[in-house]
């Protein structure tokens, strides 16, 4: 399992944090420099200096005088990052002024002084006015609403993200930027709402399409002020609280459900038997009280002087209960970067809570049994929820809250076969190393068969940029990081598979759930 | 992109319009075929090593294809920086690189009118220029990050989730009005520190240092009163003048040296002065060669040759400017003798990279001297009076030289002479493009058009003032006809106009009307219902049932009609009595009303 990704070591992201500092200052003093010392007439640049020095003096002292302000307010650790105000461009920007300016006086070119001058003068004056306008004060009377709407839904249902945003500054010239990601692997929303909406109420919305099935609490959103050169930015915030919102998994229509009760006892003639006109119905017993009246046989009932009811031939009363474990015990899940174990837990709680739902269909009583959270202070532990075919909300609310979890074993879920008449059957990623007991039987997900390739990088041809020109993704340090990421998560795709190696498994009595088109259908390993 | 087309052709038309000349055709198609390419590639995603190999193809069949001479020379010096100027401006952290060649363009306007580098020799036009270029390249920056903001938004890395709806419901009264003084300030920030840095930067061209240093040995001799020290005026440089830039385009400014104060009259020999008319006959490069025929064996001729050809104007010897003999010999001077002292005509500007168009009258004409009159000898050596700068002089019209292709002569005028310094000596030789005469002087068209063209911009301005002081009177007139229609209108007009004149008050007040999708109104708007419950200003909601009634076709009496019109009034003073002095004058003129 990779650590988390930044594509640079500690010691580079150091010192380019400090490279981006310095862009701050160093460029124009470069530029002075350069002004004074490539003149072979001593004379001859002294009224540049003259006006640009004392200009260049106010700029500096101002700059430093409303950074070390905003340092003195920001947290302990966060005053480094006061000192971030230039963005890439605007680095770019400062850099490109003192290489115009040099070039300048190299050449001759009176336009590249011009262009020097006009980018210092844009810089400093967009650093001077975000820093000194975009302070703690645009945040004071601000009201972010954050929801995504709606709060509870099935798996397949489109989502959309709502942000209201009322009192909040946004100062000429500058630009509020928001950005989140509801879910780990969602989609990315992105905002930037102009000055016009100073303390003004916006209303924002973002389109999230569908999302997998899940308890979710979505990070605040991360904020920042930019002027509208994009030059200069503040410092990330992080604004309001999480945002909860429930997904509930939408069950599986799995074929061949009944089988994994078994070839034995009534179970085999629950087939209803084809019979002529005249022939009547052999289950047939005195009516007691309780028993559904429609099932009077009125014929019989008068043939016999008494009440006589059908019996029900679909139901076998055999086995009338059963325990469906859903086995969702794995270690250090928590750690890795790739989609596939978040796809097969997605996978197999649909097809757990599609097996339910198939047996209760038949008159089967289920009980579903997991691991999931019980609260916040007790922690992991073991949830029951009875399956009722015609009131599932419960039980697809315990589907919901299921995530993959290091606390419980399946062997904690299982009752002891001596406490426990009923049949169990276990939905797990592969089958039992060891034997399993007697009344228990297994259901496994391959992790190949229900999991997809992680995404791959962004195929880039050695003539065309990966993305549309113009976007800051061309850059080669977040080019890096991106392909850094995607390493990660096939890395730990490899160590997820070892996970869920079936080395060693006893495939007896385990069933085998296979993707069938929209269906799953079980058939039997061995 | 359209940012920086408009600042492209901008420079490029004003370029034409004042100054012009022959290779500004070369110019723009240069510049308009780079930035095509540049655009045409960036769009296709191209990185931008294939665009320089692109370049370097172009360049290398163009070594085959092209004519030789000024104008390929040009097309060429446009097209290579047009085309990664216009692949810079939509790529990602090159901004003020894509600026640098729509810049040069303005520039070669905004120099030719400038004889030294330094803010007070900037002329209005100049000035205003150099304001508009300062303002362009902002407007430009902002432009550009405004798509790259929109590019955040819709491309990227990870996958993005589509903006469906981001509307103000309400906004702050009067912020229009600080957004506004916000431009206005960056626009003088830009403008100010453009105007007083930039000028000091720009320097003189190289060829022109060595005059400078003479300047500054002149002026140390003329301060120490040691006239001794002085060059003599038959060595002496016109002082001229050139502000680098890219395009060696323009920009030219002459003096003439003043006697006691630039050179000394030295005694010399008129076969020196033949053989200094003899090179000034070829005046290249710098453009310019003197040739005083000290002697008066000579004739002088004074400006610029195509093709080895005298033309243009003669000294006649007499202080007076002739044109040149037809069929003089290119090989030196064989033209009218000198029949009296030179007095006081300028040598016209002769410079090549000067255009016609801003000839010697534009440049700083040298203080006046006082020439004592000329002892009647026969010797003009003993009694030679040294040109005395006028304070006008007519350009000469050379009309073969506008189409003809530069010469080739091997050294250019200043190299001649024998005891010329090391410094000049080794004076970078200028481009084949300098040595083109510039065309035929149009300085009445050139004024003719700058004039049009200030009128052109006094007019817009005027016009946009006018309708932001109308927009006052506007208002006035479409609430006047809202509240008692200035025609007959039917009711459910009337009813529309009451809505309306509420709607401009609560705009007043900053509350909006949510025109975007998703509201429960049929045409998917924000119902009036829905708007005055949100709004909650009394007698809103009033209103808002009575124009769903009539939107519905539910029958409206006179009542209704009345009851709408003075709920609708009484919301709008309501409304607009909520904001303050300054959110009211910003309502003046603001447009649309609601």
């Amino acid at each position: 399992m990779t650590a988390p990704v930044s594509g640079f070591g500690d010691g580079s992201r150091a010192a380019l944090a400090w490279w981006r500092r310095a862009s701050l200052f160093a460029p124009s003093l470069l530029a002075a420099w350069i002004v004074t010392e490539a003149s072979g007439h001593p004379n001859e640049n002294a009224s540049v200096l003259k006006v640009a020095g004392p200009l260049l003096v106010m700029v500096y002292t101002l700059m430093i005088g409303l950074v070390s302000r905003r340092v003195r307010d920001a947290e302990p650790g966060q005053r480094l990052q006061q000192l971030d105000v230039l963005t890439a461009t605007g680095r770019s920007t400062m850099w490109g002024s003192a290489l115009a300016i040099g070039l300048g006086q190299a050449t001759g070119f009176a336009s590249l002084s011009v262009l020097g001058v006009l980018g210092f003068t844009a810089t400093y004056g967009a650093v001077i006015w975000t820093i000194s306008m975009c302070g703690p004060r645009v945040w004071r009377d601000a009201k972010i609403a954050r929801q995504i709407l709606p709060e509870s839904c099935t798996e397949g249902d489109p989502l959309r993200e709502d942000i209201r945003v009322s009192g909040l500054v946004v100062p000429a010239g500058t630009r509020w930027f928001a950005a989140g990601r509801a879910t780990p692997h969602g989609l990315v929303t992105r905002y930037a709402v102009g000055s016009e909406a100073s303390r003004a109420e916006v209303v924002l919305e973002s389109d999230l399409g569908e999302i997998s099935r899940g308890e979710f609490r979505a990070p605040p959103l991360t904020m920042w002020f930019g002027d509208v050169l994009g030059l200069t930015r503040t410092p990330l915030v992080s604004w309001g609280a999480d945002c909860a919102f429930t997904v509930l998994p939408k069950p599986a229509t799995v074929d061949g459900a009944r089988d994994l009760l078994g070839l034995g006892g009534d179970a085999m003639t629950a087939v209803q038997t084809i019979r002529m006109p005249t022939e009547g119905t052999f289950r047939i017993r005195e009516y007691t009280p309780g028993d559904d009246t429609r099932r009077i046989h009125w014929v019989r009932s008068l043939q016999a002087g008494e009440l006589v009811v059908r019996l029900p031939d679909e139901i076998p009363p055999a086995e009338p209960a059963v325990r469906l474990v859903l086995d969702n015990h794995m270690h250090g899940t928590e750690w890795l970067s790739c989609r596939a174990h978040h796809q097969l837990l997605d996978a197999m709680v649909r097809t757990w809570l599609g097996i339910g739902k198939a047996l209760a269909d038949g008159g089967t009583r289920v009980t579903l049994v997991t691991a999931a959270q019980l609260s916040h202070e007790r922690g992991m532990g073991k949830v029951e929820r009875a399956m009722a075919p015609r009131a599932p909300r419960e039980a697809l609310g315990l589907g919901a809250r299921v995530t993959w979890q290091s606390s419980v074993t399946a062997a904690a879920l299982l009752l002891p076969p001596e406490r426990c008449a009923m049949k169990q059957i276990v939905v797990a990623t592969r089958p039992p190393r060891e034997t399993p007991p007697d009344g228990v039987s297994y259901v496994v997900l391959p992790e190949g068969a229900w999991t997809t390739a992680e995404p791959l990088p962004i195929a880039t041809h050695f003539a065309t940029l990966p993305y549309p020109i113009g976007s800051g993704d061309n850059r080669f340090e977040r080019r890096r990081v991106e392909r850094a990421q995607v390493d990660a998560m096939w890395l730990d795709r490899i160590a997820f598979q070892e996970m869920t190696s079936w080395l060693g498994v006893d495939k007896r009595g385990a069933f085998v759930a296979m993707r069938d088109g929209n269906r799953v259908r079980l058939q039997g390993l061995s | 992109m359209i940012a920086y087309w408009l600042l492209l052709v901008a420079g490029l038309s004003i370029y034409t319009f004042v100054v012009g000349g022959a290779s500004t055709q070369a110019l723009w198609i240069g510049a308009l075929a780079g930035s095509v390419l540049g655009h045409g590639l960036a769009l296709r995603d191209v990185r931008l090593w294939f665009v320089i190999v692109v370049l370097l193809g172009a360049g290398y069949l163009g070594l085959f294809v092209s004519p030789g001479g000024v104008a390929a020379r040009t097309f060429w010096m446009a097209l290579v920086p047009a085309t990664l100027c216009a692949y810079a401006s939509l790529a990602d952290r090159w901004s003020l690189a894509a600026c640098w060649f729509p810049a040069v363009t303005w520039m070669l306007t905004i120099l030719d009118r400038t004889p030294a580098p330094s803010a007070h020799a900037l002329d209005g036009l100049a000035i205003a220029l150099l304001g508009v270029l300062a303002v362009a390249v902002v407007v430009f920056l902002r432009v550009r990050e405004t798509r790259r903001v929109k590019l955040w938004q819709t491309a990227g890395a990870s996958a993005l989730a589509p903006v469906v709806k981001q509307v103000a419901l309400t906004e702050a009264p009067g912020a229009a009005v600080f957004r506004t003084w916000w431009s206005l300030a960056v626009t003088v920030c830009a403008f100010g520190a453009t105007m007083f840095i930039a000028p000091r930067l720009w320097q003189l061209e190289k060829f022109h240092r060595h005059e400078q240093q003479q300047a500054e040995q002149r002026r140390r001799a003329v301060a120490a009163n040691d006239l001794e020290q002085l060059p003599c005026c038959q060595d002496c440089a016109v002082p001229s003048s050139r502000v680098g830039e890219y395009l060696d385009l323009g920009r030219g400014h002459d003096g003439a040296p003043v006697p006691g104060q630039d050179c000394r009259v030295c005694d010399g020999d008129g076969g020196d002065g033949g053989a200094i008319a003899t090179a000034g006959g070829y005046t290249i490069g710098y453009g310019r060669g003197y040739g005083y025929d000290i002697d008066g064996t000579g004739g002088v001729p004074t400006t610029v040759v195509a093709h080895g050809d005298p033309v243009g104007t003669w000294y006649d010897g007499t202080g007076h400017v002739v044109a040149a003999p037809s069929g003089a010999p290119s090989g030196g001077p064989s033209g009218g003798e000198i029949t009296g002292p030179i007095t006081a005509d300028t040598p016209p500007s002769t410079d090549a990279h000067e255009p016609a168009s801003r000839p010697t009258a534009a440049a700083p004409a040298p203080a006046p001297v006082t020439v004592p009159p000329p002892a009647p000898a026969p010797n003009a050596t003993a009694s030679y009076v040294p040109p005395t700068p006028a304070p006008v002089m007519t350009p000469p019209v050379a009309p073969q030289s506008q189409t003809a292709p530069p010469p080739s002569p091997p050294e250019p005028a200043r190299g001649t002479p024998p005891h010329l310094e090391p410094a000049a000596a080794t004076a970078p030789t200028p481009s084949p493009g300098a040595g083109v005469a510039p065309p035929p002087s149009h300085d009445g068209d050139s004024s003719h058009v700058l004039e049009i063209l200030l009128w052109l911009i006094t007019g817009a301005l005027t016009f946009q003032v006018l309708s932001l002081a109308l927009r006052p009177l506007r208002r006035a007139l479409v609430l006047r006809h809202l509240r008692a229609p200035f025609w007959s209108e039917t009711v459910n007009q009337r009813v529309s106009n009451a809505w309306q004149l509420a709607l401009i008050g609560l705009r007043d007040a900053g509350y909006r009307f949510d025109r975007s999708a998703g509201g429960d109104a049929p045409d998917g708007h924000e119902s009036p219902r829905e708007f005055a419950k949100r709004v909650g200003i009394a007698g809103l909601d009033r209103c808002a049932t009575i124009l769903e009634r009539a939107r519905y076709g539910v029958a409206i009496d006179a009542g209704d009609l009345a009851d709408m019109q003075a709920t609708a009034d009484a919301v709008y003073r309501d409304a607009h009595g909520r904001v303050g002095g300054l959110a009211r004058v910003a309502a003046q003129v603001r447009w649309p009303l609601a």
